[in-house]
């Protein structure tokens, strides 16, 4: 590094203050703290700037920003440090956080979800924040939850073990689980079906959702297998293929990263869906359908299965007594969502190059996975906004559902939990979040947690700013591509036997390169 | 003697003499220029970041410099001779059907002799132009659904549902339809301004002359209109690159990407992902240096052969 004015002022400066304030405070009681080791506690600070887009369900509750949510307001008490939040509203995020970065100054810390798309040691290099692991000592809770749930903290550290930016951390298991198939049960049982556990039972009961009228109402209006848009983990009718275990993008094979246009598997699996989407069984519109389709679709009784998300409106609408709605369970456990290995939330957070006293911020950040804070963030003010039961903390039901203040069960809880939003660092807790789930809800999160096995999905991986640069341009046009075909080939427009055209293009459009920088990254995915 | 009151001021005085003779007009003239200048000419400096690395932290003075890297990487990307040939599909499609049918539009009107049915016309047609582009394909998407409008007359007629809205062919087609649906009314408007300029003695002179409805449209309406038609003909061919990204992303899907996929989309999903400015800009030069050769040839063609262009 040159040392030039910026270097000094941004750099140089603040390490001196830091290693100063580190010294007069450190050197009275500590002993063996050299200059540069940070071994000695620091202390909590009593005013830092935070720049954080404020939800637009907090908004819609009344909050002006940040600190107007419950957990903050009680972490700025139990801490004594004072926060100047800068909130924007959320859907001017992006466009605010660009102007931020050009401007001169820094908060202390920026919370926006770009991080993980940005190459972070460039930011380092450029000032812009400096890496959370450099402060891990200041931050013993922290630790300690990376310590007691490594699979978590894989997916915190870059492959050199460093951490540039601290997401909020799904603590439990079930909490990556928020989609999966839907069937409706109450047609199943009008038709004297039972739950399907494999393509050839889940074939009969399209074929009998779509010919024998299971909605009453004397047209065959029914949509066997609803969805939108083909390959897309959350609603595609593509996910079908998993039971054939085969993935319509990056997947694990026996220890190896590859491609499911690629393996032979995937012929069957396309064979089933083409037959299903040629007898009608699957909603002609499945590529069209957008929300508000797709919704409607389900609460006008004529989407029979599905992969649905959790929790939603159409699940509580429908399961109102005569209708209901279940998850299935996986056939044989196969699942291959990535979405379920994901231990990650929103909230990516960074200390910035300009903090002035970057120890502070990380201990006024690890307040946030201490047992005090798990608390506030999840629950809020014992014997107000929650109580404990039997030795379980159970929200208030008042609070929560009839809230004096009139507003919506979701409202109140992006207004006062932070693991409601998950937008800021923090430790989401099922026991928290099953408490607000309808039961319906609860038990489809439960059937699918609890069937899937999704091992072999495409774990979290972390590439070099120059593997990044070599496949981005490949993967687009491989992504467009496998699109293209896949849905080609449902709908009949192709056959399944041009998958050894497709191969052969897809290696033209440089799939082995992309697989090798997959595999490599794999490679220090499993070592780390 | 006769004092002369001829005061001759020397040639460089002119312009300023100028201005201060008209100063009402160039006052009015003014906030124009200026907005021309610090939102369309100083921000053109800003096209320098195509040549660059570009990082937002660092800013233009210090990001790093690449040089032709932004261009060449967009330029060799194999799916370049796509994009651009969806871009030139949908342009020229646009102004083949789309140029003449406002005309024809304005043309018709002005041969209405009902006053009222005429301005009602005109206000049905040119509604539709304030339709935002969400609303609009989400009416075009409802009505081409499998069990929607279109498709449910076809099924009243006996015919087979087409799915419009997944097929690659009818993309195109269909982009450039419901443009024209939407804009035509408002397109038709300064033709129908201009119509109204053309001087009624000679229409006056080709009825003496035994012209009826029809040949006067052809010999008198027609040429009078004709130096408006090149402006907007020249100008349309101007943006032939700019097919705009926003409506079709919200039409495309991926059975339709073949056709559908240009390059301004394109370059919005690259863009989202990477927040490359750099190479966005390099994108944006590629297209206006396109769109600028394309101006200049059809003025010169213009000019060559009606002897009338915009410059």
């Amino acid at each position: 590094m040159k040392l030039s004015f910026k270097v000094l002022t941004k750099r140089v400066l603040p390490a001196i203050l830091a290693v100063t304030l580190m010294a007069t405070v450190g050197g009275c009681s500590k002993k063996g703290g050299e200059k540069g080791e940070n071994v000695s506690t620091g202390t909590m600070p009593k005013n830092l700037t935070v720049w954080a887009p404020l939800g637009s369900l907090a908004a819609k509750a009344g909050a002006n920003d940040r600190g107007d949510i419950l957990a903050y307001k009680i972490i700025e008490e139990q801490t004594g440090c004072v926060i100047d939040w800068i909130s924007p509203s959320s859907a001017e995020g992006l466009e605010k956080f660009n102007l931020l970065i050009a401007g001169d100054k820094l908060p202390d810390i920026i919370c926006a979800d770009v991080w993980s798309g940005r190459d972070t040691y460039r930011d380092i290099e450029e000032g812009l924040i400096v890496p959370i692991s450099d402060y891990l000592d200041y931050m013993p809770n922290l630790k300690k939850f990376l310590e007691e749930n490594p699979d978590v903290a894989k997916q915190f550290r870059n492959d050199d073990g460093s951490i540039h930016y601290l997401p909020s951390a799904r603590g439990d298991e079930e909490l990556t689980v928020f989609v999966g198939p839907t069937i409706r049960k109450d047609w199943l049982d009008k038709l004297g079906l039972e739950m399907p556990t494999n393509t050839d039972e889940l074939y009969n009961v399209l074929k009998a959702f779509k010919t024998q009228d299971p909605n009453g109402n004397g047209k065959q209006d029914e949509i066997a297998f609803s969805g939108m848009g083909g390959d897309s983990w959350s609603y595609g009718i593509g996910n079908i293929v998993w039971a054939y275990d085969t993935h319509y993008s990056f997947f694990v094979k026996d220890g190896k990263i590859t491609h499911g246009m690629l393996e032979e598997e995937m012929k069957p699996a396309l064979e089933y869906l083409a037959k299903l989407y040629s007898e009608g069984l699957i909603d002609p519109d499945y590529l069209i359908n957008d929300d508000e389709k797709y919704k409607a679709k389900i609460l006008n009784d004529r989407s029979g299965f599905f992969f649905g998300i959790q929790p939603s409106s159409y699940y509580l609408t429908l399961n109102d007594g005569t209708k209901e709605l279940v998850g299935v369970p996986y056939f044989d456990g196969k699942c291959y969502n990535e979405q379920y290995l994901n231990r990650l939330g929103g909230g990516q957070t960074v200390i910035t190059g300009d903090c002035k006293d970057p120890a502070g911020a990380a201990m006024w950040l690890d307040y946030f996975f201490s047992p005090e804070g798990i608390i506030a963030t999840n629950f809020g003010i014992e014997g107000e906004t929650h109580n404990v039961v039997d030795g379980k903390r159970v929200l208030d039901h008042d609070y929560v559902f009839n809230n004096p203040d009139g507003l919506e069960s979701k409202e109140v809880c992006h207004s006062s939990f932070i693991g409601a939003s998950t937008d800021f660092p923090s430790v989401q807790l099922w026991e928290y979040y099953s408490q607000t789930l309808q039961p319906w809800g609860k038990a489809a999160i439960e059937v699918w947690s609890s069937s899937a096995n999704p091992e072999n999905a495409l774990p979290k991986l972390k590439f070099t700013a120059e593997e990044k640069d070599l496949i981005s341009d490949e993967l687009e046009n491989i992504n467009t591509y496998v699109s293209t075909q896949f849905n080609n080939i449902i709908m009949g427009r192709a056959s399944v036997n041009d998958l050894d055209k497709i191969k052969e293009e897809l290696d033209n459009l440089g799939m082995q390169d992309v697989l090798k920088v997959y595999n490599d990254s794999y490679v220090r995915y499993l070592n780390k | 003697m006769k004092k002369d009151n001829v005061v001759l001021l020397p040639k460089k005085h002119s312009l300023w003499r100028e201005i201060l003779k008209h100063k009402s007009i160039y006052l009015i003239f003014a906030p124009t220029l200026l907005f021309y200048l610090i939102f369309m000419y100083i921000p053109m400096f800003g096209t320098i970041i195509a040549f660059q690395d570009y990082s937002i932290r660092l800013g233009v003075f210090d990001s790093k410099w690449v040089g032709l890297e932004n261009f060449l990487d967009f330029l060799s990307n194999p799916k370049f001779f796509e994009l651009l040939r969806n871009t030139l599909v949908i342009s020229s499609l646009s102004l083949v059907i789309g140029f003449p049918l406002p005309i024809v539009l304005a043309l018709l009107l002005n041969e209405l002799s009902n006053l009222r049915f005429k301005k009602f016309v005109q206000t049905v047609t040119y509604m539709p132009h304030f339709i935002s582009t969400v609303v609009m394909v989400g009416i075009l998407t409802t009505f081409l659904s499998t069990d929607g409008v279109i498709n449910g007359v076809r099924a009243a007629l006996g015919l087979p549902a087409v799915q419009f809205m997944t097929t690659p062919e009818y993309f195109p087609w269909i982009y450039v339809l419901s443009n024209i649906w939407q804009n035509i009314g408002w397109s038709s408007i300064i033709y129908i301004s201009a119509i109204a300029g053309v001087d009624q003695e000679l229409y006056e002179a080709a009825r003496i002359d035994g012209a009826n409805r029809w040949k006067q449209m052809l010999y008198v309406t027609l040429p009078g209109i004709a130096s408006t038609m090149l402006v907007l003909f020249i100008m349309q061919v101007g943006n032939i690159l700019s097919v705009g990204h926003e409506k079709i992303l919200l039409m495309y899907n991926s059975a339709t990407y073949e056709t559908a996929d240009v390059i301004s989309t394109y370059v919005y999903r690259k863009g989202l992902l990477e927040s490359d400015y750099g190479y966005s800009a390099a994108v944006g030069i590629f297209n206006s240096v396109c769109n600028f050769t394309m101006l200049m040839l059809s003025n010169a063609i213009s000019k060559k052969v009606s002897g009338q262009g915009l410059w």
